[in-house]
Protein backbone atom coordinates (compact mmCIF):
# COMPACT_ATOMS: atom_id res chain seq x y z
CA UNK A 1 0.00 0.00 0.00
CA UNK A 2 1.42 3.06 -0.87
CA UNK A 3 1.32 6.09 1.74
CA UNK A 4 2.00 8.69 -0.39
CA UNK A 5 -1.15 9.39 -1.89
CA UNK A 6 -4.34 9.58 0.22
CA UNK A 7 -7.23 7.26 -0.80
CA UNK A 8 -9.50 10.41 -1.23
CA UNK A 9 -7.67 11.32 -4.03
CA UNK A 10 -9.14 7.96 -5.90
CA UNK A 11 -12.70 9.19 -5.55
CA UNK A 12 -14.57 9.38 -8.27
CA UNK A 13 -15.58 12.57 -7.63
CA UNK A 14 -12.40 13.82 -6.77
CA UNK A 15 -11.15 16.89 -8.88
CA UNK A 16 -7.56 15.20 -8.77
CA UNK A 17 -7.40 13.14 -11.80
CA UNK A 18 -5.07 10.24 -11.32
CA UNK A 19 -4.14 8.13 -14.95
CA UNK A 20 -3.74 4.88 -15.50
CA UNK A 21 -0.41 4.49 -15.51
CA UNK A 22 0.26 5.94 -12.45
CA UNK A 23 -2.74 3.91 -10.45
CA UNK A 24 -1.24 1.11 -12.61
CA UNK A 25 2.37 2.00 -10.90
CA UNK A 26 0.86 2.12 -7.48
CA UNK A 27 -1.31 -1.15 -7.72
CA UNK A 28 1.79 -3.15 -8.80
CA UNK A 29 3.62 -1.59 -4.87
CA UNK A 30 0.58 -2.76 -3.24
CA UNK A 31 -1.75 -0.07 -3.32
CA UNK A 32 -4.99 -1.51 -3.32
CA UNK A 33 -6.91 1.72 -3.47
CA UNK A 34 -5.33 2.24 -6.51
CA UNK A 35 -6.23 -1.01 -7.94
CA UNK A 36 -9.68 -0.17 -6.79
CA UNK A 37 -9.85 2.65 -8.64
CA UNK A 38 -8.68 1.26 -12.00
CA UNK A 39 -11.20 -1.29 -11.43
CA UNK A 40 -13.80 1.42 -10.87
CA UNK A 41 -13.25 3.30 -13.74
CA UNK A 42 -13.24 0.56 -16.42
CA UNK A 43 -16.22 -1.78 -15.14
CA UNK A 44 -18.68 -0.28 -16.46
CA UNK A 45 -16.98 -0.16 -20.17
CA UNK A 46 -15.79 -3.03 -20.07
CA UNK A 47 -18.72 -4.94 -18.74
CA UNK A 48 -20.87 -3.21 -21.34
CA UNK A 49 -18.67 -4.14 -23.98
CA UNK A 50 -18.63 -8.22 -22.85
CA UNK A 51 -22.86 -8.09 -22.22
CA UNK A 52 -23.16 -6.84 -26.07
CA UNK A 53 -20.45 -9.35 -27.55
CA UNK A 54 -21.76 -12.42 -25.20
CA UNK A 55 -25.68 -10.80 -24.77
CA UNK A 56 -26.18 -13.03 -21.56
CA UNK A 57 -25.81 -10.45 -18.65
CA UNK A 58 -24.88 -13.16 -15.82
CA UNK A 59 -22.14 -14.55 -18.83
CA UNK A 60 -21.40 -11.10 -18.69
CA UNK A 61 -20.97 -10.05 -15.11
CA UNK A 62 -19.26 -13.06 -14.52
CA UNK A 63 -16.52 -12.57 -17.80
CA UNK A 64 -16.24 -8.92 -16.20
CA UNK A 65 -14.89 -10.42 -12.76
CA UNK A 66 -12.70 -13.14 -14.68
CA UNK A 67 -10.96 -10.31 -16.59
CA UNK A 68 -10.50 -7.86 -13.79
CA UNK A 69 -9.11 -10.98 -11.45
CA UNK A 70 -6.99 -11.68 -14.45
CA UNK A 71 -5.81 -8.42 -14.82
CA UNK A 72 -4.49 -8.06 -11.27
CA UNK A 73 -2.58 -11.55 -11.76
CA UNK A 74 -1.11 -10.04 -14.55
CA UNK A 75 -0.62 -7.01 -13.30
CA UNK A 76 3.04 -7.02 -12.46
CA UNK A 77 4.13 -8.27 -15.94
CA UNK A 78 2.39 -5.54 -17.57
CA UNK A 79 5.07 -2.95 -19.22
CA UNK A 80 2.72 -0.35 -19.93
CA UNK A 81 4.05 -0.67 -23.71
CA UNK A 82 0.12 0.22 -24.41
CA UNK A 83 -2.04 1.83 -22.27
CA UNK A 84 -4.00 0.10 -19.47
CA UNK A 85 -7.42 0.63 -20.92
CA UNK A 86 -5.99 -1.41 -24.09
CA UNK A 87 -5.00 -3.74 -22.51
CA UNK A 88 -7.52 -4.86 -20.24
CA UNK A 89 -10.10 -4.51 -23.22
CA UNK A 90 -7.63 -7.28 -24.91
CA UNK A 91 -8.16 -9.50 -21.80
CA UNK A 92 -11.92 -8.81 -21.70
CA UNK A 93 -12.31 -9.68 -25.45
CA UNK A 94 -9.98 -12.62 -25.40
CA UNK A 95 -11.67 -14.04 -22.40
CA UNK A 96 -15.52 -13.29 -24.39
CA UNK A 97 -14.40 -14.60 -27.24
CA UNK A 98 -13.17 -17.41 -26.14
CA UNK A 99 -16.26 -17.81 -24.45
CA UNK A 100 -18.45 -17.54 -27.52
CA UNK A 101 -16.16 -19.90 -28.64
CA UNK A 102 -16.90 -22.51 -26.01
CA UNK A 103 -20.69 -22.21 -25.84
CA UNK A 104 -20.65 -22.46 -29.57
CA UNK A 105 -23.52 -20.09 -30.02
CA UNK A 106 -25.48 -17.22 -28.04
CA UNK A 107 -27.76 -17.96 -25.44
CA UNK A 108 -29.43 -14.73 -26.29
CA UNK A 109 -31.35 -15.49 -29.44
CA UNK A 110 -33.66 -18.20 -28.65
CA UNK A 111 -36.57 -19.30 -30.22
CA UNK A 112 -38.89 -17.26 -27.14
CA UNK A 113 -36.63 -14.19 -28.16
CA UNK A 114 -37.22 -14.80 -31.91
CA UNK A 115 -40.84 -14.25 -31.31
CA UNK A 116 -40.21 -10.70 -29.92
CA UNK A 117 -38.61 -9.83 -33.10
CA UNK A 118 -42.00 -9.97 -34.52
CA UNK A 119 -42.65 -7.03 -32.09
CA UNK A 120 -45.16 -4.67 -34.77
CA UNK A 121 -43.68 -1.22 -32.56
CA UNK A 122 -39.87 -2.53 -32.78
CA UNK A 123 -40.50 -3.84 -36.06
CA UNK A 124 -42.03 0.10 -37.50
CA UNK A 125 -39.37 2.33 -35.10
CA UNK A 126 -36.54 -0.12 -36.90
CA UNK A 127 -38.27 0.70 -40.42
CA UNK A 128 -38.87 4.95 -39.71
CA UNK A 129 -35.17 5.02 -38.28
CA UNK A 130 -33.84 3.64 -41.65
CA UNK A 131 -36.29 4.99 -44.19
CA UNK A 132 -36.20 8.22 -42.67
CA UNK A 133 -35.04 10.66 -45.27
CA UNK A 134 -33.09 13.31 -42.90
CA UNK A 135 -30.94 12.68 -40.38
CA UNK A 136 -32.09 10.21 -37.22
CA UNK A 137 -31.95 11.40 -33.54
CA UNK A 138 -30.02 9.00 -31.73
CA UNK A 139 -31.47 9.65 -28.92
CA UNK A 140 -34.54 8.36 -29.94
CA UNK A 141 -33.05 5.06 -31.26
CA UNK A 142 -31.53 4.72 -27.68
CA UNK A 143 -35.14 5.97 -25.81
CA UNK A 144 -36.96 3.15 -27.37
CA UNK A 145 -35.99 -0.05 -25.61
CA UNK A 146 -37.57 -2.74 -27.53
CA UNK A 147 -36.01 -0.68 -30.86
CA UNK A 148 -32.79 -1.43 -28.59
CA UNK A 149 -33.68 -4.82 -27.97
CA UNK A 150 -34.32 -5.81 -31.49
CA UNK A 151 -31.04 -4.22 -32.42
CA UNK A 152 -28.96 -6.22 -30.18
CA UNK A 153 -30.72 -9.17 -31.10
CA UNK A 154 -29.80 -8.46 -34.70
CA UNK A 155 -26.43 -7.93 -34.05
CA UNK A 156 -26.28 -11.01 -32.27
CA UNK A 157 -26.89 -12.48 -35.62
CA UNK A 158 -23.06 -11.37 -36.83
CA UNK A 159 -20.46 -13.28 -36.50
CA UNK A 160 -18.27 -13.49 -33.37
CA UNK A 161 -15.63 -11.09 -35.26
CA UNK A 162 -17.85 -9.01 -37.02
CA UNK A 163 -19.82 -8.18 -33.95
CA UNK A 164 -16.92 -7.44 -31.81
CA UNK A 165 -15.15 -4.63 -33.87
CA UNK A 166 -19.00 -2.81 -34.29
CA UNK A 167 -19.17 -3.12 -30.60
CA UNK A 168 -15.32 -1.89 -30.06
CA UNK A 169 -15.75 0.61 -32.93
CA UNK A 170 -19.39 2.28 -32.74
CA UNK A 171 -19.86 1.40 -28.80
CA UNK A 172 -16.60 2.07 -27.29
CA UNK A 173 -14.91 4.44 -29.47
CA UNK A 174 -11.63 2.76 -30.27
CA UNK A 175 -9.60 4.41 -32.71
CA UNK A 176 -8.84 1.41 -35.84
CA UNK A 177 -4.85 0.98 -34.16
CA UNK A 178 -6.54 0.19 -30.80
CA UNK A 179 -8.86 -2.29 -31.92
CA UNK A 180 -5.96 -4.06 -34.01
CA UNK A 181 -3.93 -4.26 -30.76
CA UNK A 182 -6.78 -5.92 -28.84
CA UNK A 183 -7.43 -7.82 -31.70
CA UNK A 184 -4.33 -8.57 -32.39
CA UNK A 185 -4.72 -8.47 -35.86
CA UNK A 186 -3.32 -6.14 -39.18
CA UNK A 187 -5.09 -2.53 -39.30
CA UNK A 188 -6.35 -3.29 -42.78
CA UNK A 189 -8.06 -6.41 -41.13
CA UNK A 190 -9.60 -3.82 -38.80
CA UNK A 191 -10.62 -1.76 -41.94
CA UNK A 192 -12.38 -4.73 -43.69
CA UNK A 193 -13.75 -7.02 -41.09
CA UNK A 194 -15.17 -3.55 -40.61
CA UNK A 195 -16.41 -2.46 -43.78
CA UNK A 196 -17.89 -6.34 -43.87
CA UNK A 197 -19.64 -6.09 -40.91
CA UNK A 198 -21.19 -2.96 -41.28
CA UNK A 199 -22.71 -4.30 -44.87
CA UNK A 200 -23.36 -7.64 -42.86
CA UNK A 201 -25.35 -5.96 -40.41
CA UNK A 202 -27.15 -3.79 -43.44
CA UNK A 203 -28.20 -6.84 -44.90
CA UNK A 204 -29.50 -8.69 -42.13
CA UNK A 205 -31.84 -5.69 -41.11
CA UNK A 206 -33.10 -5.33 -44.61
CA UNK A 207 -33.59 -9.08 -44.57
CA UNK A 208 -35.53 -8.83 -41.15
CA UNK A 209 -37.66 -6.06 -41.83
CA UNK A 210 -38.57 -7.68 -45.48
CA UNK B 1 -16.68 -6.96 -56.67
CA UNK B 2 -13.67 -5.64 -55.26
CA UNK B 3 -14.25 -2.42 -56.31
CA UNK B 4 -17.32 -2.48 -54.45
CA UNK B 5 -15.75 -3.57 -50.91
CA UNK B 6 -12.72 -0.48 -51.54
CA UNK B 7 -15.90 1.72 -51.78
CA UNK B 8 -17.45 0.25 -49.21
CA UNK B 9 -13.93 0.55 -46.88
CA UNK B 10 -14.05 4.22 -48.02
CA UNK B 11 -17.41 4.91 -47.08
CA UNK B 12 -16.98 3.16 -43.54
CA UNK B 13 -13.86 5.03 -43.53
CA UNK B 14 -15.43 8.08 -43.97
CA UNK B 15 -18.16 7.38 -41.59
CA UNK B 16 -15.40 6.38 -39.18
CA UNK B 17 -13.25 9.50 -39.79
CA UNK B 18 -10.49 7.39 -40.48
CA UNK B 19 -9.54 8.59 -44.17
CA UNK B 20 -6.63 10.49 -45.86
CA UNK B 21 -7.08 13.64 -46.95
CA UNK B 22 -6.26 12.14 -50.24
CA UNK B 23 -8.70 9.03 -49.83
CA UNK B 24 -11.74 11.99 -48.63
CA UNK B 25 -11.10 13.30 -51.95
CA UNK B 26 -11.53 10.21 -54.00
CA UNK B 27 -14.81 9.29 -52.09
CA UNK B 28 -16.03 12.85 -52.46
CA UNK B 29 -15.68 12.64 -56.06
CA UNK B 30 -17.44 9.22 -56.46
CA UNK B 31 -20.13 10.52 -54.05
CA UNK B 32 -20.87 13.56 -56.61
CA UNK B 33 -20.91 11.14 -60.06
CA UNK B 34 -22.65 7.97 -58.28
CA UNK B 35 -26.17 8.79 -56.25
CA UNK B 36 -25.96 5.06 -55.26
CA UNK B 37 -22.74 5.37 -52.93
CA UNK B 38 -24.55 8.57 -51.40
CA UNK B 39 -26.94 6.06 -50.85
CA UNK B 40 -25.07 3.20 -49.73
CA UNK B 41 -23.51 6.13 -47.10
CA UNK B 42 -26.43 6.88 -45.57
CA UNK B 43 -27.50 3.37 -44.82
CA UNK B 44 -23.80 2.16 -43.62
CA UNK B 45 -24.14 5.86 -41.60
CA UNK B 46 -27.57 4.62 -39.20
CA UNK B 47 -26.25 0.79 -39.02
CA UNK B 48 -23.34 2.87 -37.11
CA UNK B 49 -26.53 5.19 -35.36
CA UNK B 50 -28.13 2.03 -34.10
CA UNK B 51 -25.07 0.52 -32.25
CA UNK B 52 -23.51 4.07 -31.13
CA UNK B 53 -27.70 4.08 -30.14
CA UNK B 54 -27.51 1.19 -27.30
CA UNK B 55 -27.98 2.29 -24.16
CA UNK B 56 -24.74 1.50 -21.74
CA UNK B 57 -25.33 -1.61 -19.72
CA UNK B 58 -23.47 -0.87 -16.32
CA UNK B 59 -21.58 -3.84 -14.33
CA UNK B 60 -23.06 -5.05 -10.97
CA UNK B 61 -22.49 -2.86 -8.02
CA UNK B 62 -21.36 -5.82 -6.01
CA UNK B 63 -18.66 -6.31 -8.81
CA UNK B 64 -15.83 -4.79 -6.75
CA UNK B 65 -16.68 -7.32 -4.12
CA UNK B 66 -17.00 -10.01 -6.34
CA UNK B 67 -13.93 -9.19 -7.68
CA UNK B 68 -12.30 -9.38 -4.24
CA UNK B 69 -13.73 -12.27 -3.11
CA UNK B 70 -12.34 -14.16 -6.43
CA UNK B 71 -8.85 -12.83 -6.03
CA UNK B 72 -8.72 -13.98 -2.31
CA UNK B 73 -10.56 -17.74 -3.75
CA UNK B 74 -7.90 -17.67 -6.32
CA UNK B 75 -5.05 -16.20 -3.99
CA UNK B 76 -5.88 -19.14 -1.30
CA UNK B 77 -6.15 -21.89 -3.88
CA UNK B 78 -2.45 -20.67 -5.02
CA UNK B 79 -1.31 -21.43 -1.33
CA UNK B 80 -2.37 -24.38 -0.97
CA UNK B 81 -1.62 -25.53 -4.72
CA UNK B 82 2.07 -25.62 -4.23
CA UNK B 83 1.99 -27.59 -1.24
CA UNK B 84 0.08 -30.41 -2.94
CA UNK B 85 1.91 -29.85 -5.80
CA UNK B 86 4.88 -29.81 -3.83
CA UNK B 87 3.68 -33.19 -2.00
CA UNK B 88 3.04 -34.93 -4.59
CA UNK B 89 6.15 -33.93 -6.16
CA UNK B 90 7.97 -35.57 -3.27
CA UNK B 91 6.07 -38.70 -3.44
CA UNK B 92 6.86 -39.23 -7.01
CA UNK B 93 10.00 -38.74 -6.83
CA UNK B 94 10.75 -41.35 -3.65
CA UNK B 95 8.24 -43.87 -5.83
CA UNK B 96 11.20 -43.63 -8.66
CA UNK B 97 13.92 -43.65 -6.28
CA UNK B 98 12.33 -46.72 -5.00
CA UNK B 99 11.60 -48.26 -8.40
CA UNK B 100 14.88 -47.02 -9.55
CA UNK B 101 16.34 -49.29 -6.22
CA UNK B 102 13.76 -52.19 -6.76
CA UNK B 103 14.97 -52.52 -10.72
CA UNK B 104 19.05 -52.22 -9.75
CA UNK B 105 18.22 -55.00 -6.83
CA UNK B 106 16.58 -57.25 -9.26
CA UNK B 107 19.26 -56.25 -11.91
CA UNK B 108 22.04 -57.39 -9.59
CA UNK B 109 20.60 -60.98 -8.58
CA UNK B 110 20.03 -61.44 -12.30
CA UNK B 111 23.48 -60.79 -12.85
CA UNK B 112 24.19 -63.01 -10.21
CA UNK B 113 22.49 -65.89 -10.92
CA UNK B 114 23.84 -65.70 -14.44
CA UNK B 115 27.92 -65.36 -13.11
CA UNK B 116 27.04 -68.35 -10.83
CA UNK B 117 25.43 -70.44 -13.03
CA UNK B 118 28.35 -70.30 -15.29
CA UNK B 119 31.23 -70.35 -12.30
CA UNK B 120 29.52 -71.86 -9.39
CA UNK B 121 30.83 -75.91 -9.55
CA UNK B 122 28.54 -78.60 -9.97
CA UNK B 123 26.57 -79.86 -7.18
CA UNK B 124 27.51 -83.48 -6.40
CA UNK B 125 26.13 -83.79 -2.58
CA UNK B 126 22.64 -83.84 -3.18
CA UNK B 127 21.80 -87.46 -2.68
CA UNK B 128 25.27 -88.31 -1.02
CA UNK B 129 24.91 -89.11 2.76
CA UNK B 130 28.21 -88.29 4.07
CA UNK B 131 29.02 -89.72 7.50
CA UNK B 132 31.85 -88.48 9.26
CA UNK B 133 34.77 -90.38 11.18
CA UNK B 134 36.18 -92.38 8.14
CA UNK B 135 38.97 -90.99 6.17
CA UNK B 136 41.23 -92.41 3.41
CA UNK B 137 43.84 -93.58 5.32
CA UNK B 138 43.98 -96.75 7.21
CA UNK B 139 43.74 -96.54 11.18
CA UNK B 140 41.84 -93.20 11.05
CA UNK B 141 38.30 -94.81 11.78
CA UNK B 142 36.94 -92.47 14.19
CA UNK B 143 33.85 -94.46 15.82
CA UNK B 144 32.43 -92.14 17.45
CA UNK B 145 31.98 -89.98 15.00
CA UNK B 146 30.16 -92.36 13.18
CA UNK B 147 26.77 -89.85 12.39
CA UNK B 148 24.48 -90.09 9.67
CA UNK B 149 23.51 -86.82 8.61
CA UNK B 150 21.66 -85.27 5.45
CA UNK B 151 20.02 -82.35 4.45
CA UNK B 152 16.76 -84.40 4.83
CA UNK B 153 16.83 -86.19 7.71
CA UNK B 154 13.69 -87.94 6.30
CA UNK B 155 15.96 -90.07 3.54
CA UNK B 156 18.63 -90.26 5.77
CA UNK B 157 17.91 -94.38 5.71
CA UNK B 158 17.35 -94.50 1.88
CA UNK B 159 20.06 -92.77 1.05
CA UNK B 160 22.21 -94.48 3.24
CA UNK B 161 22.07 -97.44 1.16
CA UNK B 162 22.46 -95.70 -1.71
CA UNK B 163 25.95 -96.59 -1.07
CA UNK B 164 28.15 -93.66 -2.20
CA UNK B 165 28.87 -91.49 0.72
CA UNK B 166 31.02 -88.91 1.73
CA UNK B 167 33.19 -89.10 4.13
CA UNK B 168 35.02 -86.00 6.24
CA UNK B 169 38.42 -85.67 4.82
CA UNK B 170 41.34 -84.98 7.76
CA UNK B 171 43.61 -84.04 4.90
CA UNK B 172 41.65 -81.67 3.51
CA UNK B 173 44.04 -81.72 0.58
CA UNK B 174 42.50 -81.18 -2.97
CA UNK B 175 44.21 -83.93 -5.00
CA UNK B 176 45.73 -82.90 -8.69
CA UNK B 177 43.80 -84.15 -11.81
CA UNK B 178 46.27 -86.46 -12.98
CA UNK B 179 46.82 -87.96 -9.82
CA UNK B 180 44.13 -90.73 -8.25
CA UNK B 181 44.89 -91.78 -5.10
CA UNK B 182 42.90 -93.43 -3.36
CA UNK B 183 42.14 -96.18 -0.57
CA UNK B 184 41.14 -99.59 -1.33
CA UNK B 185 39.43 -101.28 2.02
CA UNK B 186 38.79 -105.13 1.68
CA UNK B 187 37.62 -107.01 4.70
CA UNK B 188 38.11 -110.78 4.66
CA UNK B 189 37.30 -113.16 7.03
CA UNK B 190 40.34 -115.20 5.95
CA UNK B 191 42.69 -112.38 6.25
CA UNK B 192 45.91 -114.39 6.09
CA UNK B 193 45.36 -116.46 3.49
CA UNK B 194 43.58 -113.00 1.80
CA UNK B 195 46.80 -110.97 2.45
CA UNK B 196 49.12 -113.85 1.11
CA UNK B 197 47.35 -113.79 -1.76
CA UNK B 198 46.55 -110.34 -2.55
CA UNK B 199 50.89 -109.49 -1.68
CA UNK B 200 51.28 -112.54 -4.26
CA UNK B 201 49.78 -110.83 -6.93
CA UNK B 202 51.58 -107.24 -5.98
CA UNK B 203 54.84 -109.09 -6.06
CA UNK B 204 53.80 -110.43 -9.54
CA UNK B 205 51.94 -107.84 -11.03
CA UNK B 206 52.81 -104.65 -9.23
CA UNK B 207 56.24 -104.77 -10.79
CA UNK B 208 58.07 -103.71 -7.44
CA UNK B 209 55.80 -100.42 -7.22
CA UNK B 210 54.31 -101.18 -3.91
CA UNK B 211 55.14 -100.94 -0.51
CA UNK B 212 54.51 -102.49 2.66
CA UNK B 213 53.05 -99.90 4.82
CA UNK B 214 52.70 -100.54 8.86
CA UNK B 215 49.30 -101.39 10.20
CA UNK B 216 47.58 -102.39 12.67
CA UNK B 217 47.18 -106.43 14.46
CA UNK B 218 44.37 -107.06 12.60
CA UNK B 219 44.91 -105.77 9.24
CA UNK B 220 47.46 -105.65 5.90
CA UNK B 221 48.43 -102.27 3.72
CA UNK B 222 50.13 -101.55 0.67
CA UNK B 223 50.72 -98.77 -1.07
CA UNK B 224 50.36 -98.99 -5.05
CA UNK B 225 51.62 -96.39 -6.80
CA UNK B 226 51.98 -96.50 -10.32
CA UNK B 227 50.71 -95.46 -13.46
CA UNK B 228 47.23 -96.74 -14.86
CA UNK B 229 47.82 -99.61 -17.36
CA UNK B 230 49.91 -101.31 -13.88
CA UNK B 231 47.22 -100.84 -11.75
CA UNK B 232 44.39 -102.58 -14.43
CA UNK B 233 46.93 -105.36 -14.68
CA UNK B 234 47.08 -105.49 -10.46
CA UNK B 235 43.54 -105.20 -10.48
CA UNK B 236 42.92 -108.08 -13.11
CA UNK B 237 45.12 -110.20 -10.70
CA UNK B 238 43.02 -109.48 -8.19
CA UNK B 239 40.01 -110.16 -9.75
CA UNK B 240 40.48 -113.93 -8.97
CA UNK B 241 40.40 -113.65 -5.33
CA UNK B 242 37.59 -110.82 -5.39
CA UNK B 243 34.92 -113.37 -3.89
CA UNK B 244 37.77 -114.27 -0.71
CA UNK B 245 36.25 -110.88 0.50
CA UNK B 246 33.28 -109.58 2.05
CA UNK B 247 33.48 -106.27 1.26
CA UNK B 248 35.26 -103.91 -1.10
CA UNK B 249 34.92 -100.21 -0.81
CA UNK B 250 36.67 -97.64 -2.59
CA UNK B 251 37.22 -94.22 -0.74
CA UNK B 252 39.12 -91.24 -2.56
CA UNK B 253 39.26 -87.44 -2.46
CA UNK B 254 38.04 -85.24 -4.97
CA UNK B 255 37.69 -80.94 -5.14
CA UNK B 256 34.18 -81.30 -6.13
CA UNK B 257 32.74 -82.42 -2.68
CA UNK B 258 34.14 -81.49 0.57
CA UNK B 259 34.15 -85.20 1.89
CA UNK B 260 36.17 -88.26 0.35
CA UNK B 261 33.54 -90.08 -1.74
CA UNK B 262 33.02 -93.83 -1.07
CA UNK B 263 31.81 -96.38 -2.91
CA UNK B 264 30.65 -99.78 -1.25
CA UNK B 265 31.02 -102.95 -2.88
CA UNK B 266 33.22 -101.98 -5.73
CA UNK B 267 34.48 -104.39 -8.41
CA UNK B 268 37.91 -104.38 -10.11
CA UNK B 269 36.95 -103.11 -13.24
CA UNK B 270 35.06 -100.21 -12.02
CA UNK B 271 38.06 -99.02 -9.75
CA UNK B 272 40.25 -99.30 -12.93
CA UNK B 273 37.25 -97.34 -14.65
CA UNK B 274 37.52 -94.71 -11.83
CA UNK B 275 41.23 -94.43 -12.13
CA UNK B 276 41.00 -94.20 -15.82
CA UNK B 277 38.88 -90.88 -15.60
CA UNK B 278 41.12 -88.26 -17.23
CA UNK B 279 39.38 -85.43 -14.32
CA UNK B 280 38.35 -85.66 -10.57
CA UNK B 281 35.13 -84.66 -12.06
CA UNK B 282 33.85 -87.90 -13.67
CA UNK B 283 35.89 -89.66 -11.67
CA UNK B 284 33.10 -88.99 -8.92
CA UNK B 285 30.77 -89.37 -12.02
CA UNK B 286 31.65 -92.65 -12.78
CA UNK B 287 31.52 -93.17 -8.78
CA UNK B 288 28.38 -92.02 -7.97
CA UNK B 289 27.09 -93.99 -10.99
CA UNK B 290 28.60 -96.91 -9.28
CA UNK B 291 27.84 -96.98 -5.75
CA UNK B 292 24.05 -96.35 -7.40
CA UNK B 293 24.47 -99.18 -9.52
CA UNK B 294 26.20 -101.78 -6.62
CA UNK B 295 23.14 -100.53 -4.23
CA UNK B 296 20.19 -101.42 -6.38
CA UNK B 297 22.11 -105.35 -7.78
CA UNK B 298 21.71 -105.61 -3.43
CA UNK B 299 17.80 -105.58 -4.01
CA UNK B 300 17.91 -107.62 -7.11
CA UNK B 301 16.48 -111.09 -7.10
CA UNK B 302 18.61 -113.67 -6.07
CA UNK B 303 21.00 -110.80 -6.34
CA UNK B 304 21.61 -111.09 -10.59
CA UNK B 305 24.41 -108.92 -11.17
CA UNK B 306 23.97 -106.07 -13.93
CA UNK B 307 24.81 -107.39 -17.44
CA UNK B 308 26.51 -104.18 -18.70
CA UNK B 309 29.42 -104.57 -20.34
CA UNK B 310 32.23 -101.83 -19.65
CA UNK B 311 31.31 -99.67 -22.52
CA UNK B 312 27.77 -99.96 -21.60
CA UNK B 313 28.53 -98.26 -18.25
CA UNK B 314 30.88 -95.77 -19.83
CA UNK B 315 28.05 -94.61 -22.20
CA UNK B 316 25.77 -94.29 -18.89
CA UNK B 317 28.14 -92.39 -17.24
CA UNK B 318 28.15 -89.52 -20.27
CA UNK B 319 31.57 -90.43 -22.16
CA UNK B 320 33.50 -87.33 -22.05
CA UNK B 321 33.89 -85.64 -25.92
CA UNK B 322 37.20 -86.72 -27.45
CA UNK B 323 39.49 -83.80 -26.92
CA UNK B 324 41.05 -82.50 -30.21
CA UNK B 325 44.54 -84.23 -29.96
CA UNK B 326 42.95 -87.40 -29.67
CA UNK B 327 41.44 -89.72 -32.37
CA UNK B 328 39.74 -92.10 -30.73
CA UNK B 329 36.36 -92.34 -28.69
CA UNK B 330 37.98 -91.92 -24.73
CA UNK B 331 35.47 -92.62 -21.76
CA UNK B 332 38.25 -93.21 -20.00
CA UNK B 333 42.06 -91.77 -21.08
CA UNK B 334 43.77 -93.13 -23.95
CA UNK B 335 46.54 -95.14 -23.60
CA UNK B 336 48.86 -92.21 -23.81
CA UNK B 337 46.96 -90.09 -21.52
CA UNK B 338 46.68 -93.21 -19.05
CA UNK B 339 50.39 -93.30 -19.01
CA UNK B 340 51.05 -89.88 -17.71
CA UNK B 341 48.18 -90.88 -14.90
CA UNK B 342 49.78 -91.49 -11.68
CA UNK B 343 47.74 -93.94 -9.05
CA UNK B 344 48.63 -94.02 -6.08
CA UNK B 345 46.18 -96.78 -3.90
CA UNK B 346 45.95 -97.87 -0.15
CA UNK B 347 45.04 -101.12 -0.62
CA UNK B 348 44.14 -102.40 3.25
CA UNK B 349 43.01 -105.59 4.29
CA UNK B 350 40.96 -105.83 7.14
CA UNK B 351 39.65 -108.58 9.38
CA UNK B 352 35.68 -108.88 8.99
Amino acid sequence: MSEALSPDIYASNSSVKVDDSTLVELSKHGDSAALERLILRYQNRIYNVILKICANPDDAAELTQQTFVKIIENLQDFKQRSGFYTWAFRIAVNLTLSYCKRKGKLGFYSLDEQAQDNSPRARKALKQFLEDEGSPDPAEVAQNKELCELVVRQLSKLTDEHRTVLILRDIEGMEYNQIARILGVELGTVKSRISRARGALKQILEGFLK
Amino acid sequence: MKEGSHIDELLNGYIDGMLTARQRIELQRLRINDPQIEQRLSELQKCKMLISSLPVAEAPADMLERVKAAVQTETEAETEQPVSDNQLGARQLMFRRVLAAAAMIVLVAVLAIIVYSITAPPKTTDSFVARSGKTGQMGDEQPGLQEIFTADSGTTASKASAGIENQRTTTGLTPAANLFSATLELKTSKLLAADIAVKKVLERDGDGDFVTLPSEADEYAYSLDCGVPRLSTVLSGLENIWTDFSSATLIFDTAQTEQPVVVEKITTWQIAEIAAQYSQERRLKAAQYYAVMNNVQQFLPQRQAFNVSDEDVLDLIDKPKPKPVLTKDEGALGESAEGKLQVDLTVIIKAE
